[in-house]
């Protein structure tokens, strides 16, 4: 026979206060484990709604910076670069430059490391008169993009006229009855027509674009251009077009930058505002998420202490009660010759077992719950931790265990301390 | 040799900022082999002078010698070892551990006082007292003849020098308390003192001396 044998022996003749003790454990102890876990799943949830929201929102960003893109385009330039002597006025009456500056211009812009603007159109334009069908027309000779070599390559913003064919403004072919795929004369050369524009209410209804090569050899200006469209220039703000100006004005002196995009600009703001609150929206919303998993926490921190302070309560009661029905053989093992130690260890044996039963008891349903938990959960865990830490069940086995000891800790030793002899002559 | 040695004991009880005085200048000698039997009315202070023998309850005056040694000089460990190896009890409601069944509740004893062949000596004493056939039953499923032998069985598992009983016939029927009277006057007679305190008649019979106590006083 020892101490433990007869605590042993306690526990299996009084099943239901043990029980009840146990319970207690196991019902703080799978307190803690569900509260963190459940705490995990929410910061998880919140995380993976951020992320989808985040990555809703860059999408609808790439959305609005295409859309920026394409309204640039349709509106018209952001810049044009014309030569040095150009009257502006007259370039504006006239609907294109009439003086001319030499196509290796615009590679040498190209080929320089300026960084406010990402495309270079060279053109060519005349306003002329169509002589095989009586109509005065803008003749546009362009190339397409000529890269800027700093940038990384990006696709045309205006795909070049294939060589021997025309791409005809919406007034002209409308007015003249051409249709895509019927060959032209044009100032004596033949041309198929590539493409008959839509109505756009400008001055491009009147307008055919052909190669830059073709308009320079039909205008008789070899290797000159009178224009070079600057696209998507890349700053924003009040001083936007003094730094193109200063940029272009350091590579190419000895021409003049004129601005065609105040609406443009007005537009890329009201988009980047847009674009700015919703990235503050998306601030929002993380920051709602933390103050509300801040209050979880808060609230966690206030109800698993207590369910553990009560569970406390509850095995004290229990333990208590053990020990005041116990008081007859606490005084007879005291009689023959039991130290006060040995009856201490006698109880606290039995409050150690129900803790640390309750304990294991308590894991298991607290990690059968997360399972579950896990099992519903719609975000994919990564790496091994999952929603609770190995070292947070030990911490709750060990704190299971000494939440059974220390609630039963005062009933053993009131237990241990009663005099014998007093119970012995009142029985 | 004298086992159990009293003199000029008294002890009293505070109740209700009252003094109660339970036994008043006894002394006393108990030989060994000595079977003693105090007898008297309820009240007396019979319960009382069993405690303050067995080292339980210190007595407010006088000094208690058992086996040559004084109990209330030591600490109360030591106090509580000395019992657990010179001194035994029995009680009338034998105080028998609820949850143990026989053999394990004989065993008890061996706890507080380790000794070699325990097992054989538990099974010896359930043997001597006819508890063969009631070795793995627990107390509640005894008669009271043989919960009190199981009593008696643990109080003489460590061959103690002096047994105290009290009143251990008075839950007995008289065939049950011949046997308990018997071992505890055979246990005397094998060299051990015996002290119990009794109204029963058949227990006086058997005790070598019967003193008579009144008012706390053995007169």
């Amino acid at each position: 026979m020892s101490i433990t044998r007869m605590a042993m022996c306690e526990i299996l003749r009084r099943k239901t206060t043990f029980f009840l003790a146990a319970l207690a454990v196991a019902v703080a102890v799978g307190t803690i484990l569900t509260a963190q876990a459940a705490l995990r799943i929410y910061g998880l949830r919140s995380d993976a709604l951020l992320t989808q929201k985040e990555a809703e929102l860059e999408q609808r960003l790439t959305v609005l910076q295409d859309e920026m893109r394409k309204a640039t385009l349709k509106l018209s330039f952001n810049l044009v670069i014309l030569p040095g002597d150009q009257d502006v006025r007259q370039w504006h009456a006239m609907d294109c430059a009439t003086t001319y500056m030499p196509e290796e211009y615009v590679h040498r812009i190209a080929e320089s490391r300026i960084l406010s603007v990402r495309h270079f159109l060279p053109m060519l334009a005349q306003k002329v008169t169509w002589p095989e069908q009586k109509r005065t027309m803008i003749l546009v000779g362009c190339k397409g993009e000529v890269a800027n070599m700093h940038k990384s390559p990006r696709s045309p913003l205006v795909q070049p006229v294939p060589d021997g064919t025309l791409v005809v403004g919406h007034e002209l072919h409308r007015s003249l009855g051409l249709t895509e795929g019927q060959q032209v004369e044009l100032m004596g050369r033949s041309f198929v027509i590539h493409k008959c524009q839509e109505e756009r209410g400008t001055k491009d209804d009147i307008g055919v674009w052909m190669p830059l090569k073709d308009a320079q050899e039909l205008l008789d200006k070899p290797d000159q251009i009178n224009a070079i469209l600057a696209l998507e220039c890349l700053c924003v703000g009040s001083s936007a077009l003094a730094r193109v100006r200063a940029d272009v004005a350091k590579i190419l002196p000895d021409t003049k930058v004129v601005e065609f995009g105040t609406k443009v600009l007005a537009r890329a703001e009201a988009r980047t505002r847009v674009g700015e609150e919703a990235v503050a929206a998306l601030e929002r919303d993380k920051a709602h998420q933390q103050a509300l998993r801040a209050e979880r926490e808060r609230l966690a921190a206030m109800v698993v202490p207590g369910v553990i302070v009560a569970c406390g309560v509850w095995i004290f009661l229990t333990a208590f009660g053990n020990a005041r029905g116990r008081g007859a053989e606490v005084a007879i093992l005291r009689a023959i010759g039991y130290r006060a130690g040995q009856v201490l260890a006698l109880f606290l044996f039995r409050s150690l077992a129900g803790g640390i039963v309750g304990a294991a008891v308590g894991c298991a349903i607290g990690l059968a719950i997360i399972g579950r938990l896990r099992g519903e959960l719609d975000v994919v865990l990564v790496g091994a931790a999952g929603l609770v830490s190995w070292h947070l069940v030990i911490a709750a086995l060990v704190i299971g265990s000494l939440l059974g000891v220390v609630a039963g800790w005062i009933p053993a030793l009131l237990a241990a301390q009663r005099d014998p002899a007093e119970i012995l002559r009142e029985t | 040799m004298s086992m159990l040695r009293l003199q000029e004991v008294a002890k009293t009880y505070s109740v209700k900022q009252r003094e109660v005085k339970a036994i008043e200048g006894i002394s006393l000698t108990i030989e060994a082999g000595q079977a003693v039997a105090v007898q008297g009315p309820s009240g007396c202070g019979k319960s009382t002078l069993l405690l303050v023998c067995g080292g339980l309850l210190r007595p407010t005056r006088g000094t208690v010698s058992v086996a040559g040694e004084e109990p209330y000089q030591m600490s109360a460990n030591e106090r509580s070892r000395f019992r657990a190896q010179n001194v035994g009890f029995v009680f009338q409601q034998f105080h028998l551990v609820p949850y143990l069944n026989v053999r394990q509740n004989i065993l008890t004893a061996n706890v507080p006082n380790r000794q070699p062949n325990a097992e054989e000596r538990a099974d010896e004493l359930v043997r001597h007292f006819g508890l063969e056939d009631r070795r793995h039953h627990v107390p509640a499923e005894l008669s009271v003849g043989q919960r009190q032998r199981v009593a008696l069985a643990r109080a003489l598992f460590h061959r103690p020098r002096l047994v105290l009983a009290d009143e251990p016939t008075g839950n007995l029927d008289p065939d049950n308390a011949v046997v308990v009277l018997d071992a505890l006057r055979q246990y005397a007679d094998a060299g051990a003192a015996v002290l119990m305190v009794t109204h029963d008649p058949q227990a006086a019979q058997r005790a070598h001396r019967v003193l008579r106590m009144e008012g706390g006083r053995l007169v």
